[in-house]
């Protein structure tokens, strides 16, 4: 046999260069999410035979009091939710950021240092601020015994009101770094055509900054909504964490995650009623919901090259 | 820096004790970690949460590492996140490198494809992965882990390296090209020493979401002794919330490695939340 | 018989078509070289003979062989890159050696060959050292090495002194026409500098637009140019253009007059009126640029010229130093 051209070798270490890349990515992320078409138009407990069902699934969804309730319910805590992670990063981020970029002493320091919980893992946010909150925790303890401000320690994840914005302070303590970061690099992007500008027309720092300043923000803010909107509507990891898949007290906590984790999985070892098809279908609906804010971020990220 | 940006006496006054008080918020639940992990014994830690030990013991450490089997954890989650770090770069580079600079009829569609994995997280597709790990026999195997949570970092990285790739001009390949070199030589021996800095963002982003990973091992992880730390925490305060002194100790095991990579490499770090935060 | 032979070659990216139909003959140890503005397609040119580009249509026939298809290496090319493109984590000596280390040669042999390459281009002594600790010149030098060391059939050049300055670039220009004349090989060279064209080539090919204006020793170009883009491509100044109609000059057939400022004559007498708006003193030579009626005309002045601004001047032509064009820019 002839000696293979380069060519014909080139063309096969391409496909060679390609496989391992597409193989993984292929099977364990493309292929779930195509399938999710399929799977959410069968009823299927995930053993044994899956009946096809049509659109079942969603009609159950949008009409069946069982699933209906807690569907409804477990959208609005999330918007309710987000609304309160994202207001609470948008205001103390910028305020934070924008502290950082005068000449103030420390900076540098003050920046690692809100940095800091940026790395650590959910998981362990999850529990440290849990036993913080704790009624034997740190934060009653000093507000009951040191200064006597509260008569009774508050049992914040016990309370059906304030479980769910405490978890949400929990994702702000976890993420304000991410909103801190992006809203200082706007900042100091516009740095000098601040300086000019206030050269020119000495203008007072106030109406500099909001001449100047806030109009850079915007896109800022938008891709930190963005991101924390795709991230709070699919991650319910602080939930599952201290308040298990059952999202207690009373469902008070339910968020969509917890619904789609509750339907594939149950809420207990022992629970019957779970269906991979309407698993499915639930994961298919929250795509839908936070499509047209990803698609706003992937298209904006492919603008960038 | 010019007098817009300096403050007076008052303001840097105002201005200091904000900065101050959310560094407190920061630091706090940490601080208190720290001290309460090193008390001698539980009934301190209830009695006075932000007390110093009355006597500093590393016995908490060693407690978890050893009795609720940290180090066993520990050892599970640095074998995920490794092998995650070592197939991420590998694939997503090699991708990258041919979807850039070999590209071929339908190469825009699997970019596309990839993109989409960018866009709708893959906890959404649950009950089909969880489908196709079980049916592949993968079910509560460190590889079948491996697997799924690489799969998961390969959108951002191949968009990363992608980028990247597009941003450095052609012709040290084309001078390799020219010489003879097939894709594997140019692969290896030019792109990859090129794209070194835009790799290390990718391995730190995949190592420390890997290591921080809490849902996916939940979901595809059975047998505890195959936990990662996220799984074995959890484990531990389900049967002794109570051991407070424990908990700390297993929590600050568990923040010490990320923590370490952030101080190692901020810079990077930083670059890889404004790049990479596509996803989170 | 030519040694390469360029047939109906067409290229394009995406709908835009860069070269349009391309036929060329380049004769056997020439040394050609492409010149034409930024954008005339000179280096896609010379990266689809490389075969660094796909071609759409058309043969690259080598010595009777069409290797329009081949990999770059079956065609047996070297190529001096602009940016040099030398592996920057790799020594000189490695960099050098690339192409026989792919081709999984002994280590001696590269080795040796190596050495007898540093020795020719004076690189003996940075051998161990990484591109990032050499000088410009060097860089290319050790370009130039790693070229070399496959003695190829032909040489690329892409624009290798673009990123010099202009001293190192006369030094490199005389180091690459000493090379030619060590080497027999063919040399195929991309450059935008009339300058490096009219010295080094044997002949010129001059681009505009995708599209081959004229083929031709730099001393026909110069002489003869085919039209007025190449009439005013070639030579330092530049040609002057003068347009019939705006100057009113009476008899002419031809649209356009060139002639270059070397042929003008200055003085009391001739046949355009002018004023000097501006003089250049460079030394050897001097020039004066005259406004008449709207135009600008330069002028070569001898060395000791007396003339001073706004001086009014006629300026006047030999018949035989005119080039006539049409109106749509031909020689006629």
């Amino acid at each position: 046999m002839a000696k293979m051209s380069y060519n014909r070798k080139a063309n096969l270490q391409r496909i060679a260069l390609l496989t391992p890349g597409v193989l993984l990515f292929g099977i364990f992320n493309f292929l779930p999410l195509v399938a999710l078409l399929g799977l959410s138009l069968v009823d299927w407990p995930g053993v044994g035979s899956a009946d096809f069902v049509g659109l079942e699934n969603f009609r159950k969804l949008a009409l069946e009091p069982y699933y209906r309730d807690q569907f409804v319910n477990a959208l609005v805590q999330n918007i309710w939710m987000f609304v309160l992670i994202i207001g609470s990063m948008l205001l103390l981020g910028s305020l934070l950021a924008l502290l950082l970029s005068f000449g103030t002493n420390g900076r540098g320091a003050y920046r690692a240092i809100y940095f800091l919980p940026y790395p650590l893992a959910g998981a362990a946010v999850a529990f440290l601020l849990d036993l913080m909150v704790q009624p034997r925790g740190a934060i009653n303890t000093f507000f009951v015994k040191t200064l006597g401000w509260w008569d009774a320690p508050i049992g914040f994840l016990g309370d059906t009101d304030l479980a769910l914005p405490t978890l949400a302070m929990f994702y702000a303590w976890h993420r304000m770094s991410f909103a801190i970061v992006l809203i200082l690099s706007a900042i100091v992007g516009v740095r000098v055509i601040l300086l000019e500008a206030a050269m020119l027309d000495g203008a007072s720092r106030w109406r500099m900054l909001k001449a100047v300043v806030f109009p850079v923000l915007a896109p800022a803010f938008v891709l930190i909504t963005v991101i924390v909107m795709v991230d709070v509507f699919n991650n319910a990891d602080y939930t599952l964490l201290l308040m298990g898949p059952e999202a207690g007290p009373l469902r008070s906590t339910d968020v969509l995650g917890t619904f789609l984790f509750r339907t594939s999985f149950g809420g207990s070892a022992t629970s019957v009623n779970v269906n991979f098809g309407m698993a499915a279908a639930i994961g298919l609906v929250t795509a839908i919901l936070i499509l047209p804010a990803a698609l706003f971020l992937a298209l904006k990220n492919l603008r960038k090259d | 820096m010019h007098k817009i940006f300096s403050l007076s006496r008052k303001e840097q006054l105002a201005v200091q004790f904000i900065l101050i008080a959310w560094a407190c918020v920061v630091l706090i639940p940490l601080g208190v970690a720290v001290i309460n992990s090193f008390k001698p014994n539980l009934g301190e830690v209830y009695r006075a949460p932000l007390a110093l030990p009355s006597e500093w013991t590393w016995s908490n450490y060693a407690e978890a590492w050893v009795g609720a089997n940290f180090g066993g954890y520990f050892l599970n989650s640095a074998i995920v996140s490794l092998s995650v770090v070592v197939i991420v770069c590998f694939c997503a580079s090699t991708t990258a490198f041919v979807l850039v600079r070999m590209p071929f009829r339908g190469s825009a569609l699997l970019f596309a494809c990839f993109m989409i994995g960018v866009i709708i997280p893959i906890r959404l597709a649950l009950a089909p992965l969880f489908t196709i790990v079980k049916g592949l026999g993968l079910l509560d195997t460190l590889t079948g882990l491996i697997l799924v949570q690489s799969a998961s970092m390969m959108p951002v990285a191949v968009f990363i390296l992608t980028a990247f790739l597009k941003s450095v001009p052609s012709e040290l390949e084309d001078a390799a090209r020219m010489d003879g070199a097939l894709p594997f030589q140019i692969y290896w021996r030019v792109v990859l020493p090129l794209i070194r800095p835009a790799l290390a963002t990718v391995a730190l982003l995949s190592f420390v979401q890997a290591w921080n990973e809490y849902f996916l091992p939940l979901i595809f992880l059975q047998s505890s002794e195959l936990y990662p730390l996220t799984l074995g925490i959890a484990e531990f305060r389900a049967q002794f919330s109570v051991q407070w002194h424990l908990m700390f100790a297993g929590i600050l095991i568990m923040l010490a490695p990320t923590v370490i990579a952030f101080l190692l490499a901020s810079r990077q770090f930083i670059e890889g939340l404004t790049q990479g935060g596509v996803k989170e | 018989m030519s040694s390469l032979d360029i047939k109906h070659l067409n290229k394009s990216y995406g709908s835009v078509q860069v070269l349009h139909d391309i036929n060329l003959e380049i004769p056997e140890n020439a040394f050609v070289v492409f010149v034409g503005p930024s954008g005339c397609g000179k280096s896609t040119l010379l990266r689809s003979i490389a075969g660094l580009e796909e071609i759409d249509s058309g043969e690259i026939i080598l010595e009777g062989r069409d290797v329009a298809k081949e990999a770059p290496v079956d065609r047996d090319f070297a190529m001096v890159f602009q940016s040099y493109a030398l592996y920057p984590q790799m020594t000189v000596r490695d960099n050098i050696g690339f192409a026989l280390s792919v081709a999984g040669r002994p280590k001696a042999e590269i080795h040796r060959k190596v050495d007898e390459v540093a020795q020719m281009l004076r690189l003996t002594e940075y051998l161990d050292r990484k591109p990032a600790d050499l000088s410009g010149g060097q860089r290319q030098r050790v370009a130039i090495g790693r070229a070399i060391l496959r003695s190829p059939k032909a040489f690329l050049f892409d624009e290798p002194l673009s990123n010099l300055d202009a001293e190192l670039r006369v030094d490199m220009r005389l180091q690459i026409a000493e090379l030619r004349r060590q080497m027999s090989a063919t040399f195929i060279y991309v450059t935008h500098d009339q300058v490096e064209a009219m010295t080094l080539a044997d002949q010129i090919v001059v681009l505009r637009a995708g599209r081959i204006e004229q083929v031709g020793s730099p001393m026909e170009l110069y002489h003869h140019p085919a039209n007025s883009f190449v009439a005013s491509f070639i030579g330092s100044p530049k040609m002057n253009l003068l347009s019939v109609a705006d100057l009113g000059l009476a008899g002419e057939s031809a649209a356009t007059l060139g002639v270059r400022p070397e042929h003008l004559s200055i003085g009391a007498d001739g046949a355009l009126e002018g004023t000097i708006a501006a003089i250049e003193n460079l030394g050897p030579v001097s020039y004066a640029y005259v406004d008449v009626r709207g135009a600008r005309v330069t002028v070569q002045l001898p060395p000791a010229h007396g003339f001073a601004l706004e001086e009014a001047v006629k300026i006047g032509w030999a018949d035989d130093a005119l080039h006539r064009f049409d109106a749509e820019g031909r020689r006629i």
